[in-house]
């Protein structure tokens, strides 16, 4: 008796320190090729559309008030995914054009995506969005007042789409050279000091060896907005334009990849001559500029084939008391944990990830990632209000954590594998001081810091520059 | 000579003690389940209470992933179902009126305890109705 509780003990110890560990480890895939020939890039591209026809209603459109259903199509939202390996085991990145996925249904993807990924050897799934604000509410925050926007029936077609885009770009996988390159754009505003954004359009472009048409990852930083609110009309916005013109004049297919759009960037907005805003000559006007740029991409140079994924699964302290209340009523899908450290008593969960192609590197962030939080351009005396926090400490920028390790071409992918929301620098994080997170604060200091009503909490950035740094260590050691 | 033997004072009395944390037990299990049926049915009520914009909004609870905590309503009929049976061995039989005010507020206090400690999808009940009571007290709704 006393030998067989000695051994429960034991066993309860174990498991107790195995379930604990298997959480806090970031987790490294080191993808290789199957030994049969040297490593060469292969990759494919597949996309499917997410059609809402003969589903009943109602539509929300997401992205600015609340409550608005959709009037009409313009263009229909779509899965696009891209298949890549070296010859072994690959990695898959899909991009859906909506305005965010909370990590339920990211998980829900993964999960019908199971069968795939024994077949094919893939590794890893990972989704974004390319925060569309004119495509059907994904998220759940659009419809009407505390109740859930989503439609469950639309949300089962998006899952099926990302699961026909899987297996469409598996299946046109091809060899062929990956380049890298970008350029400077003058398309952008910045809506919150400081003004700090990347102007850079960056292209990772795949040429196959057969010469048929390529693939063209585009990352920029900007909400893809140019529509602007008073839309109710469906579209994916200015990715979809210029993926629609890229096909059309090359052949080839794109992904569109939003960067660090927090704080809140997005394209100048696009008037008729006579001054008159016209949202689909606005949108069409931002996609055909930011083509132009794109065809002025010249100095690339070849990305040796390398592929590494490190995945950290890490918690933020919910100080947000409406995600409380959102978690509470099964609006939003996070999975949360209870905590002391936190405003509401509990932390939310979600990852980052870093996926390393030959030697450029992209951070997957699960949210809209304020610029300044990479570059560490902070508020400062040129700023014509003062920082509204300037006691907290802003975290270490994430491109001098990322130079720590030696990386030096450090990319932003935002929005995720999860959308938390916006990830403000602890410096100007500021909320209302009787109804926090439930009003902003109105322009108390020259700034309502909207931004901070759909945030996690304060907290938020300094946890995410820890999972960079956790990722990067489980890709290269310890610093 | 008595042909069943007495149970002293001394020897502390097993089969009470069993019979108590079995009523207690499933006292708990019913209060754990009928707690669930009044959280789903949270917007019924505010319907009848004349609230029809905050019943559209509980409504949601109706699908909701309930988690109930059994220790705290467990812990609480075992001390009102401790205090009814001291009472009855104090009192030397049955004394309805008592025992049926201990009773129904050991229903009350159990079932208001099995509603808060519940977890609905996965943040707790009572965690929620006091952040609500603060924003309302501070102007919110």
């Amino acid at each position: 008796m006393r030998k067989f509780s000695l051994f429960l003990a034991t066993l309860t110890v174990l498991c107790a320190v195995l379930t604990g560990c298997g959480t806090a480890v970031p987790q490294f895939i080191q993808t290789e090729t199957d030994g049969m020939a040297a490593a060469q890039w292969h990759i494919g591209f597949g996309d499917a559309i997410i059609s809402h026809d003969g589903l009943e209603g109602p539509f929300y459109i997401a992205g600015y008030d609340a409550n608005r259903e959709i009037t009409g199509v313009l263009d229909e939202m779509r899965a696009s995914a891209v298949w890549m390996d070296i010859g072994g085991d690959g990695i898959l990145l899909i991009g859906v054009d909506c305005v965010g996925l909370g990590r339920d249904r990211i998980e829900n993807i993964r999960t019908a995506l199971s069968p795939f990924c024994l077949e094919t050897g893939c590794v890893s799934v990972n989704v974004y969005s390319t925060h569309s604000h004119a495509g059907i509410d994904t998220l759940g925050l659009w419809g009407e007042v505390a109740k859930d926007g989503k439609n469950e029936a639309f949300m089962d077609r998006l899952t099926e789409a990302c699961v026909t885009a899987a297996n469409l770009a598996h299946a046109d996988r091809k060899p062929g050279k990956l380049t890298y390159g970008y350029t400077p754009t003058d398309m952008q505003y910045d809506s919150r000091e400081p003004i700090v954004y990347d102007n850079h359009i960056y292209q990772l472009k795949f040429t196959p060896d057969d010469g048929t048409a390529g693939i063209r990852m585009i990352s920029y930083a900007a909400h893809a907005e140019s529509l602007r609110g008073a839309n109710t009309l469906l579209s994916r916005d200015f990715p979809g334009v210029m993926s629609d013109l890229l096909l059309e004049q090359t052949g080839d297919r794109m992904i569109y990849m939003p960067s660090a759009i927090g704080g809140l960037i997005m394209t100048r907005e696009m008037t008729q001559p006579d001054g008159s805003f016209d949202a689909e000559k606005a949108a069409e006007l931002t996609g055909q500029n930011l083509i132009q740029y794109v065809y002025q991409i010249e100095d690339t140079r070849e990305v040796e084939p390398v592929l590494e994924i490190a995945r950290s699964i890490f918690e933020i302290p919910m100080d947000n008391t409406v995600y409380l209340y959102y978690r509470f009523l099964g609006i939003l899908g996070n999975e949360t944990r209870e905590s002391s450290e936190s405003g509401t008593g509990y932390n939310l969960i979600t990852e980052l990830s870093l996926l390393k192609l030959g030697d450029i590197h992209i951070a997957m962030i699960p949210g809209e990632l304020f610029p300044e939080l990479v570059t560490g351009e902070y508020m400062d005396e040129n700023c014509q209000r003062p920082a509204a926090n300037p006691t907290a400490e802003n975290p270490e920028a994430l491109n001098d954590i990322a130079a720590r390790y030696g990386v030096e071409n450090l990319m932003i992918l935002g929005l995720a594998n999860d959308e938390i929301g916006y990830i403000v620098p602890p410096g100007d994080f500021m909320v209302h001081p009787e109804t926090p997170y439930l009003t902003d604060t109105g322009k108390i200091d020259g700034e309502n810091h909207y931004e901070e009503t759909n945030s996690v909490g304060i907290r938020a950035a300094e946890r995410i520059a820890q999972a960079l740094e956790s990722v990067l260590e489980a890709m290269y050691g310890a610093e | 000579m008595d042909p069943v033997p007495r149970r002293t004072n001394e020897k502390f009395p097993f089969r009470a003690a069993a019979y108590l944390i079995l009523a207690a037990v499933l006292m708990t299990l019913a209060v754990c389940a009928l707690s669930a049926v009044l959280i789903r049915s949270m917007d019924s009520f505010l319907l009848y209470a004349g609230q029809e914009d905050f019943a559209g909004i509980f409504a949601q609870l109706e699908d909701a992933e309930l988690t109930p905590h059994g220790t705290i309503p467990f812990l609480l009929a075992l001390l009102f179902l401790t205090i009814i049976g001291l009472l009855i061995r104090k009192i030397g039989g049955w004394s309805v009126i008592p025992a049926i005010l201990l009773g129904i507020l050991l229903i009350t206090a159990s079932l208001a305890a099995a509603v808060w400690f519940t977890d609905v999808n996965g943040i707790r009940f009572g965690t929620v109705m006091l952040s609500l009571l603060d924003m309302i007290q501070a102007g919110a709704f």
